[in-house]
């Protein structure tokens, strides 16, 4: 009983779970009395703060600093060559001494000022200056945002509402949440409504359209209604929703800074992840390392052909599991 | 817009550095802070606390942002500690749980007569509980995810996350009724 008080206490216990417990309460004073001091106790971890825990600012700094002044300059584009490294022990090009940073993965950064925000601004703006990024908010969901390209969110984003106003392309992978449906105005009129799906936006081009990955979206636009499933797609022309099929490049336009220099396979899987959503795990055998890869651009290749550099690259086993993942086994490095 | 942000923007082209340092000093401690409760391991705290940092100082360029800086650092230091802990997955993971040692076994009975706070009592608990335990119970207390976003996002099992919650639970249920029984 004791495991479905704790359930019900976090909101976990399923409606039969609740009944039982009902009836094991109403059962005498003793039971009662043990359901409100379990309550009593758990309610009080809520207000947990770390004791003996006093992180170091000004050393961390330093440490940062140190980092900044042993970074080489920013790197070239590669060409679109698929290469392995042989050996091991080279060096990749960026050096940490911080305990347990990963090789960051091939990302130019290119110099602009930037501006900081105040805490109490009640409309949020992200804005995309170089490239494209990601950016994730608070209910969990994922944005791809285009270069140039704002997002826009008031404050209480995530907890009140999730209402997003774009200015611009993105593509989202939106964190299923049925209590609060979340939309997107883009333009005046464009309008998309999810509870958990993946889709790209695009505001800004002559053809304005919305095109489905997965899931369901409801597209609005001057008072005409679409309701979209996977792989499809609706245009606005002059005002009005048309049909038509998607293409891959609907969704593989965010893979430009999909760039390897002697990256670990590891960080290889982590990006692939961040940029598919979280598709892939990893299983190396013992004596398999860090296996470096390099390959420039793999813009415009879709999860399966990407996969498909991969195995040419090593000896892999490319499975599928039972969570639906993809699990990639690697037993050697060539 | 408060006096130290608006000279925050303006130092950002002459001196980089000091932006740096104040935004060290304002929010470092509290990241370490979100990424601790999630892991209950200073050492692992710090050590993502500093990547948080690294990386978005990085992209600063790249990205431009009119939203609480203090929202975006701690969403990246979310999404980066579920990331650790995935990695760690075979040591989250198993399946079925030995409900063993379920009494709490941190403090010696000094600490305990000491501790006369229930509420001491608990954190001291919590911050003592074993790492698995601890961890779950940290994403679902403090950062209050679902069973299944924290099956999903650390790739374990459901039923080792409800394990896992029902003995932090016991774990400190058990301390609590040690220190009255003292």
């Amino acid at each position: 009983m004791i495991d479905i008080i704790i359930k019900s206490l976090t909101g976990e216990s399923s409606p039969q779970e609740d009944v039982l417990l009902n009836e094991w309460r109403s059962e005498s004073q003793l039971h009662e009395q043990e359901y409100l001091d379990m309550k009593e106790i758990f309610s009080m971890t809520g207000e947990y703060e770390p004791v003996d825990f006093k992180p170091n600012a000004e050393l961390a700094f330093q440490k940062h600093l140190a980092l900044l002044e042993e970074e080489p300059v920013v790197e070239e584009e590669k060409p679109e060559t698929i290469t392995r490294s042989i050996a091991p022990e080279e060096k990749s090009t960026k050096v940490f001494t911080l305990r347990r940073i990963s090789a960051v993965a091939a990302i130019a950064v290119i110099l602009i000022a930037v501006t900081f925000l105040f805490d109490n601004f009640t409309t949020n703006t992200i804005t995309s200056k170089q490239g494209i990024q990601y950016v994730s908010l608070d209910d969990g969901s994922s944005i791809w945002l285009d270069e140039g390209s704002t997002l826009k969110f008031k404050d209480g984003f995530g907890t009140d509402h999730r209402n997003i106003e774009l200015d611009g392309k993105a593509y989202f992978k939106v964190n299923r949440n049925e209590n609060l449906p979340f939309n997107i105005s883009a333009n005046e009129d464009l309008g998309v409504s999810v509870l958990g799906t993946e889709f790209t936006v695009d505001g800004i081009s002559e053809t304005p359209f919305v095109a489905v990955k997965s899931g369901k979206v409801k597209v609005s636009e001057n008072g005409s209604t679409e309701i979209l499933e996977q792989d499809e797609k609706v245009l606005v022309t002059e005002g009005k929703l048309s049909r038509e099929t998607t293409s891959m490049e609907d969704f593989t336009w965010r893979n430009t800074q999909l760039s390897f220099d002697n990256s670990s396979i590891d960080q290889v899987i982590d990006d692939l992840n961040l940029f598919f959503g979280e598709k892939l795990t990893l299983k190396k055998d013992d004596k398999v390392q860090d296996c470096p890869l390099t390959a420039g651009n793999l813009k415009d290749m879709s999860f399966e052909n990407i996969i498909k550099v991969l195995e040419v690259a090593y000896d892999i086993k490319a499975e599928q599991q039972e969570n639906g993942k993809l699990q990639i086994h690697i037993t050697n490095c060539k | 817009m408060s006096q130290s942000d608006t000279t925050l923007v303006k130092d950002l082209a002459s001196s980089p550095e000091t932006v740096l340092k104040t935004l060290y000093e304002k929010y470092y401690s509290y990241i370490c802070h979100v990424v601790y409760k999630m892991v209950g391991d200073s050492g692992t705290a710090e050590d993502i606390a500093q990547e948080v940092f690294v990386e978005v100082w990085k992209r600063k360029d790249a990205i431009e942002i009119n939203a609480s800086l203090k929202g975006y650092l701690r969403r990246t230091a979310v999404n980066k500690t579920l990331n650790h802990l995935r990695k760690k997955k075979l040591e989250l993971d198993d399946g079925g749980d030995e409900l063993g040692a379920v009494s709490y076994d941190g403090a010696s009975s000094q600490q305990k007569l000491e501790a006369q706070d229930l509420k001491e009592i608990i954190h001291k608990t919590i911050d003592s509980l074993p790492e698995r335990c601890r961890i779950i119970f940290g994403l679902s207390r403090f950062e209050e995810l679902s069973y299944r976003e924290i099956s999903e996002k650390l790739d374990i099992s459901i039923k080792t996350v409800e394990n896992q919650m029902s003995k932090a639970l016991k774990i400190i249920r058990a301390s609590v009724k040690n220190a009255y029984l003292e």
